[in-house]
């Protein structure tokens, strides 16, 4: 206990007095009845997993897809395409990666470390690619982390476009964020698109990006 | 308060007494939000939600390369051969590698979500050691492996991540592009790829060559800096 408990010792051959001994017992209910404090616990006290239940520490949504992404010897890349590779759109527009996305997740004011990986693929075969590249981005409820969009977002910075691997890309590529989330119900998702490339040419029918390989981790920290 | 002090008169016999201590007894088995102070339980007596962790990093002054003869990708999922341990030697082996070890987890444990493994290297170039072939379909790919408690390595497919060469063409002629890119991984080792206890996780290397009926060349990728920690986190897998 952090106070002095017992105040008062009973010592041989004194008689019982009901004050020191009332004020001994009130000593300990008043300690147990608020003022319970870090000096009154030993530091080991709750060093063992049987006190918690798992919920107690992180809590962790996982998303993986993955598959043969058809690396061969002796055959380029992009030309045995995957089973259940992802196509970027090549209208600009942001597609949300479904299948590594988390809906309506239920957080009570949370600390949020959102891990996302992605293995980038691009097939044109026997062409010029129009170098285009793609972006990538993490979404929360339907708005895009603007700080968190992999590729540039001023042309003005890199004139091949705002594409990551804007001429050619088969890389892969990761996005961390950490994000403070208040109570609430969240979806979130990954978006990627293909931007224009610095002629602002749309990209030929065959000139396309993929996601092969895919994941999301989603770490509530607090 | 649930303690009934003693007043005069009382009789103080072992009945009372017990009663008493009975009531302390109960107080102190449940107690509730208000017996408890803000800010009573610190660091030292709470659980870290990392369970375990394990890092190795190279940062090694010169390149280590890895050749297509030596290191030829062996196909999706196939841990072995093929594929080469990074390490700070490069092709011969024997450097510092780029291997994790921890204290064993068992992926089992309901209050374990798993191992955070989080790696990156640094990938200078990719290239025809021989300087016969340009080309963009050279291939450096790497994967992540975990060593269970018996140590047997396990090869994780969903790993398996590659970068290809890249070209550019300068006065007419097409070169060989420097690459200086950071190939990142990231992902969970949980009890569906495991069921047991795992110590250790290793970064690995292979090598590709998609082109074919080209005259003689042996690709090259040479690797710089590089990282890779083992994370054992506490917690729920949803």
């Amino acid at each position: 206990m952090s106070i002095k408990i017992p105040k008062w010792r009973i010592r041989n051959g004194e008689p019982a007095d009901i004050e020191p001994m009332n004020d001994d017992m009130e000593g300990w209910e008043n300690e147990l009845d608020g003022k319970l404090n870090e000096q009154n616990w030993v530091a080991s006290t709750f060093n063992s997993m049987t006190y918690f239940d798992a919920g107690a520490f992180i809590r962790c949504w996982y998303a993986n897809v993955y598959m043969d992404q058809k690396i061969q010897v002796g055959v380029p890349n992009g030309t045995n395409l995957p089973t259940n590779p992802f196509e970027v759109a090549s209208t600009g527009e942001w597609t949300v990666l479904t299948d590594i996305g988390q809906s309506q997740l239920a957080l009570t004011g949370s600390l949020l470390w959102i891990l996302v990986n992605l293995q980038v693929d691009h097939s044109i075969p026997g062409g010029t690619p129009a170098g285009y590249g793609i972006q990538a981005a993490i979404q929360v409820n339907g708005t895009i982390l603007a700080e968190t969009i992999i590729g540039g977002g001023d042309r003005a910075n890199d004139p091949t476009g705002e594409g990551l691997g804007a001429y050619w890309s088969r890389q892969p590529l990761v996005i961390d964020a950490i994000l403070p989330i208040g109570p609430d119900r969240v979806t979130i998702n990954v978006v990627v698109r293909a931007p224009r490339n610095r002629t602002l040419a749309i990209p030929a029918t065959d000139d396309k990006y993929y996601i092969y390989n895919r994941r999301s981790i989603i770490l509530e920290l607090v | 308060m649930a303690y009934t002090p003693v007043e005069d008169g009382d009789s103080f016999t072992a009945a009372s007494v017990t009663s008493r201590l009975t009531a302390l007894r109960d107080d102190a088995n449940d107690i509730n939000p208000k017996g408890i102070e803000d800010k009573a339980l610190r660091k030292e007596h709470c659980l870290s939600p990392i369970l375990q962790a394990g890092a190795a990093d190279i940062s090694p002054g010169a390149v280590h390369s890895y050749t297509f003869a030596n290191d030829q990708y062996p196909g999706y999922n196939i841990g072995s051969p093929g594929w080469k341990l990074i390490n700070t030697n490069g092709d011969p082996g024997g450097g510092t590698p780029l291997q994790a070890d921890f204290t064993a987890v068992d992926l089992t444990d309901t209050k374990v979500i798993g191992v955070l493994v989080l790696f990156n290297i640094q990938v200078n170039t990719i290239v025809d050691a021989l300087a016969v072939a340009t080309s963009r379909e050279f291939d450096a790919l790497f994967a992540i492996q975990f060593q269970d408690n018996a140590g047997t390595w396990h090869h994780l497919p969903e790993s398996e991540t590659y970068i290809s060469s890249e070209t550019w063409v300068n006065g007419g002629v097409t070169t060989q592009a420097r690459m200086e890119k950071d190939v990142p991984i990231r992902l969970l080792i949980t009890q569906t790829n495991y069921k047991g206890s795992i110590k250790s996780v290793r970064a690995m290397i292979s090598v590709n060559d998609g082109t074919a009926g080209w005259a003689a060349h042996n690709v090259r990728v040479q690797l710089q800096h590089g990282n890779i920690s083992a994370i054992a986190l506490r917690g729920s897998l949803q």
